[in-house]
């Protein structure tokens, strides 16, 4: 355990909107290289947490440090920008630009007041749209793009950004499902590639099988951390998601997966 | 229609060399265009006295009055993210009808010169007012500009109130209400000129901000920007502009509105192209709008601010039909 190195290190985090709390009292340490899959019903606080970890909500208390020495509260924010980037949930684009003009504004956090690109830019550039599978739609206009194609182009952006952590909002939300697969699928590529994803998740079988850790959130506080293998219970379920299910090994990938137990209607219908 | 962005700029600089020669030139004593040049540089031309005192002054304070308007309009679009956003939404424009109103209802002797401070005065006032009001919603654009239409109508309400109790010095009011660069000379040059000279280069060098922003604020600030800063800066910049605009020549409405929509249409997103051509947008709009003022039905010289109106609606509704993005 003392080996792995820590990527984010949250300690006693408040967050709160006007008066209502959010997040109470909140310590958390993500590994470096990991996959960490944040679940949990809706207003648990998952996606609110990934925002004050990029910044886009200013907690009340508590430190957010990626690394041993940034201080995410505290350091400029282009320097944390080299460090994280962040996929919204909700993305918007200007209207009529190409791929690759949209990519290059992951440069952002390298460039001057005029954001001019220099040579190693245009490399990190072609780079990110490479490894998100872009490549050929480079001069193509973003709004003749697909839905999946339109995600990866985002994730070409937020790679171009070359941070070694990616934090990513829901980011299969509007997607088909082959879609899906196609990006968790490359996820793990970049994983693989010595990134460490932080993703906010909403189907939890998807959760299971892609990520390394899950960490369990119900009304603001973490309940559990850990494989899924570990913290994937029945139990669980039925606590935090008020879901009555089974799990049972997910006979592809063999990690574990729920299935939602059928009520009176269902059998009787089936009978 | 995306054009490369040297014709464009070629374009414009020709129309605007265009209407500035043709503006010069037209007026109640027709002077050929080939001896505008003439009159200009050399003093023992017949022509050299009006083109130096009243014409060359005019096209000067239209052209940087609608530039001025033009890149607040660009900006305030840029930060608000609402297509119909512009100087006059946010309650500028009456908030300095109001000053200049109340000037000529309470204080009918003040000289003239008195006119552009208290304009610039209470297009600041105005600001200060809906920063101070809506300091908690900087974060949300649109609830901001809402803040800034009810402002506006506040201030209209009032200059009408003003207007039928005190039917007094309605003539100047009006013409001051439209927008006119009737009898505007070199003393109103040092009221815009500087303003411009400062605050459009700070403008273009918030330019790659300003694009980042259009990505949402959530991926600007993970891109490394300061959001809420660079919000306030931009509107801070752009209300001065418009006020100082204002305070020249009172309210010419549709500038700021219609040359950053047209400029968008013409070279996309960049904002760094998009200022100085907006800019030369607007003053083509504003000179060709006080030509057109004059020329049209003379002896009667029409308020520039009718005629940018007229050129800039029907326009706007073209542009609009063909433009899918808003």
């Amino acid at each position: 355990m003392n080996i792995e190195q820590t990527a984010i290190s949250i300690d006693n985090l408040d967050v709160r909107y006007a008066t209502k709390t959010i997040i109470s009292n909140l310590n958390l340490s993500i590994k470096k290289g990991k996959i960490t899959a944040l679940i949990g019903p809706n207003g648990c606080g998952k996606s609110t947490l990934l925002k004050s970890i990029s910044r886009l909500l200013k907690p009340s208390a508590g430190s957010i440090h990626l690394g041993a020495d940034i201080d995410v509260l505290t350091c400029p924010s282009k320097e944390i920008a080299r460090a994280l980037a962040l996929l919204p949930q909700m993305t918007q684009s200007p209207e009529g630009i190409t791929v690759k003009t949209l990519v290059a504004f992951g440069r952002a956090p390298y460039l001057n007041q005029f954001g001019m690109l220099k040579e190693e830019d245009h490399r990190q550039i072609e780079l990110a749209m490479c490894r998100a599978g872009v490549s050929e739609l480079a001069n193509d206009y973003i709004d003749q793009l697909s839905g999946g194609q339109l995600q990866r182009v985002w994730i070409a952006l937020i790679l171009a950004q070359d941070t070694d952590i990616l934090l990513l909002d829901e980011p299969t939300t509007y997607l088909d499902i082959c879609h899906q697969y196609e990006l968790l699928n490359l996820l793990v590529e970049l994983n693989l590639a010595g990134k460490t994803i932080v993703i906010v998740m909403h189907d939890l079988n998807q959760a299971c099988r892609y990520a390394d850790e899950l960490v369990i959130m119900q009304k603001g506080v973490i309940i559990d951390i850990g494989t899924p293998h570990n913290v994937f219970t029945e139990k669980m379920l039925r606590d935090v998601f008020n879901f009555e299910a089974i799990v049972i090994n997910d006979p592809e990938a063999s990690t574990p997966m729920s299935i939602a137990r059928a009520q009176k209607v269902v059998k009787s219908r089936a009978a | 229609m995306r054009v490369r962005p040297v014709f464009v700029f070629i374009s414009l600089i020709v129309l605007l060399l265009c209407f500035s020669v043709w503006h010069i030139a037209a007026g109640a004593i027709d002077i050929a265009p080939l001896d505008v040049f003439k009159a200009l540089h050399s003093s023992d031309s017949e022509h050299n006295f009006i083109v130096n005192n009243f014409r060359l002054p005019r096209l000067l304070i239209s052209g940087l009055v609608g530039a001025a308007l033009a890149i607040s309009g660009l900006l305030i679009q840029g930060v608000i993210r609402n297509p119909l956003a512009s100087p006059d939404v946010l309650g500028v424009t009456s908030g300095a009808s109001l000053a200049v109103i109340t000037l000529a209802v309470f204080w009918p002797n003040a000289p003239i010169s008195y006119i552009p401070p208290a304009a610039l005065l209470g297009g600041f006032g105005a600001t200060a007012l809906l920063l101070f009001l809506a300091r908690h919603l900087l974060q949300r654009p649109a609830a901001f500009a809402l803040v800034g239409i009810a402002l506006a109508a506040t201030f209209g309400a009032a200059i009408d109130y003003l207007l039928t109790v005190n039917p007094l010095e309605i003539n100047t009011a009006m013409l001051w209400l439209t927008g006119s660069v009737w009898g505007r000379n070199w003393n109103h040059l040092p009221l815009i000129a500087p303003w411009l000279a400062v605050l459009m280069p700070l403008a273009m060098l918030l330019a790659y901000r300003l694009d980042l922003l259009g990505l949402g604020d959530d991926t600007a600030t993970s891109l490394g920007t300061g959001v809420k800063k660079l919000r306030l800066l931009c509107i801070v910049v752009a209300i001065s502009l418009a006020s100082a605009a204002v305070s020249v020549c009172g309210s010419i409405g549709f500038v700021g509105l219609v040359s950053p929509h047209l400029v968008r249409s013409l070279l996309g997103h960049r904002h760094l192209l998009l200022i100085p051509a907006t800019a030369l947008t607007g003053a083509i709009l504003v000179i060709s709008a006080d030509l057109f003022a004059r020329i049209l039905m003379p002896p009667i010289e029409l308020p520039a601010g009718i005629l940018t109106a007229f050129i800039g609606a029907p326009y706007f509704i073209f542009l609009l039909c063909r433009y899918k993005n808003w």
